[in-house]
């Protein structure tokens, strides 16, 4: 089986280099794809001499991630696809491997990826709590946000990836709901920068509205009651609430 | 003409009506991922055939048909997708092929997987941006797809404009027509060029760049 490495990426001129060099060396890797969210610095042309192949991504909406992984998967040709974020500084191909070896093995067709590190705010605070209550079954999971993952790329083929910071998630509750095996892999301790906190607001809204969303698609939720109060939320004042 | 059009979204609108005004009798077939898209895609194009397919379903259908297809346009919501079945249309041999871009900043990376015919919606925004607030001053009316040129707007505003304008029109030949002040438009020879008109020039982009600097409107 080959396998396609998909790094989205957005002003990672300091790390796309190694990034697409590590990914490159680990075995049955037969492509590197750069999926660039619009970047101002060097990073496409970089990781173009790196012998990726590079798509920016079809729209230039922030966050982004779930159309520059959207985009990847379209456009990757490998039996497996291995989505990674681009600025981890301890990136080794034995991380990429780890990811890809229960597919490779039959025992998964999709694989999440988890670290030896306390999971981030918005999973402890906001996706595990919600997963409790809607889809327990997946509580196990201890980092269902980590963006480090692994699939056949024909399950990629039939979920729709949510736009922004939902999307890990989203693909997470959609899977386990189509059947898809999954299995959650250690991947040992990551090196990564934390955002500050003002920078989860968004994110912490969007992972929320993901699961949500899905919740109420499945009946978990009184889809009368829930549409009303969602777009009563857009005629709140938030004002001082951290939205922008 | 038999055309293939891939997507439903409001890309994909655009190149459909385009196709079904060139030639209404043609035969045009659409290709989209979800059902309820089709569905309402079936209402709102009649005149079209529409078929559902998988993401990986419509290179092979494009495969199977390539002998029935003159155009292609890949217009999905997704570049990617845009990308990968133009070179698959490219590589069969497809007559004509188009892909028309959701962000324009991939338009390097179409040319460099040699698909020739990329639209880019968004083009007319930086001239557009030109006419209202730029430093050329100058209306660009229209640009050429292919050549690097197009017709081009200035007002007439001084006696030294319009030398400058009279003597490149003169020496370039350059094909022209003039709104005059009283709202009326001519076609006639340099010498009838007025302070207060508006010359509309269609011509290649070097030469309109020349002219802006001789009037000052073009930093050199």
């Amino acid at each position: 089986m080959d396998v396609s490495v998909v790094l989205p990426s957005k002003n990672r001129e300091r790390h796309v280099r190694r990034a697409v060099r590590t990914a490159f060396r680990a075995r049955h890797v037969r492509e590197v794809i750069v999926v660039d969210g619009g970047s101002s610095d060097n990073t496409v042309d970089v990781a173009l001499k790196e012998g990726a192949k590079v798509i920016i991504q079809s729209n230039l909406v922030y966050p982004g991630k779930g159309i520059a992984m959207r985009d990847g998967a379209y456009l990757s040709s490998g039996d497996i696809v291995v989505f990674v974020d681009v600025d981890i500084a301890n990136l080794t191909p034995e991380f990429i491997e780890k990811l890809y070896t229960p597919i490779m093995r039959g025992e998964a067709e999709f694989v999440k990826g988890c670290f030896e590190r306390v999971a981030g705010r918005v999973t402890e605070l906001v996706a595990k709590p919600l997963l409790r209550m809607f889809y327990p079954e997946l509580a196990k999971f201890r980092q269902p946000l980590s963006g480090e993952i692994a699939g056949l790329r024909e399950v990629f083929y039939q979920v729709e990836f949510e736009s922004g910071w939902g999307v890990d998630v989203g693909l997470l509750i959609d899977l386990h709901k189509m059947g898809v095996r999954i299995v959650e892999v250690d991947l040992g301790f990551k090196e990564h920068d934390m955002k500050p906190l003002h920078a989860l607001t968004d994110m912490a809204y969007q992972v929320a509205e993901a699961i949500l969303k899905r919740a109420m698609r499945d009946g978990k939720i009184d889809e009368l009651w829930a549409s009303e109060y969602m777009s009563s939320i857009g005629k709140m004042d938030l004002r001082g609430a951290g939205f922008a | 003409m038999r055309s293939v059009v891939i997507g439903g979204g409001h890309l994909a609108y655009f190149a459909i009506t385009a196709l079904r005004d060139i030639d209404p009798r043609g035969r045009l077939t659409i290709i989209e991922f979800t059902s309820e898209k089709v569905e309402m895609l079936k209402k709102t194009f009649p005149f079209a055939d529409v078929v559902l397919s998988s993401i990986e379903g419509v290179e092979e259908y494009i495969s199977r048909n390539r002998f029935l297809i003159d155009v292609l346009v890949s217009a999905t919501d997704s570049d990617a997708l845009n990308l990968r079945y133009a070179k698959h249309s490219i590589k069969i041999d497809l007559p004509i092929v188009i892909a028309i871009l959701n962000n324009p900043l991939n338009e390097p990376v179409f040319a460099k997987e040699n698909v020739r015919y990329v639209i880019n919606p968004y083009k007319t925004i930086e001239s557009k941006i030109k006419e209202i607030v730029g430093k050329f001053r100058v209306n660009v009316i229209h640009e050429f797809s292919k050549v690097e040129g197009g017709i081009y707007a200035i007002k007439v505003e001084d006696a030294k404009t319009l030398r400058r304008v009279q003597s490149f029109v003169l020496k370039s030949d350059t094909p022209f027509f003039v709104l005059s002040t009283d709202k009326r438009i001519r076609a006639s020879s340099a010498k009838d060029i007025q302070i207060g008109d508006v010359i509309y020039l269609a011509c290649h982009d070097r030469e309109i760049k020349g002219l802006l600097k001789k009037i000052g409107r073009l930093e050199s």
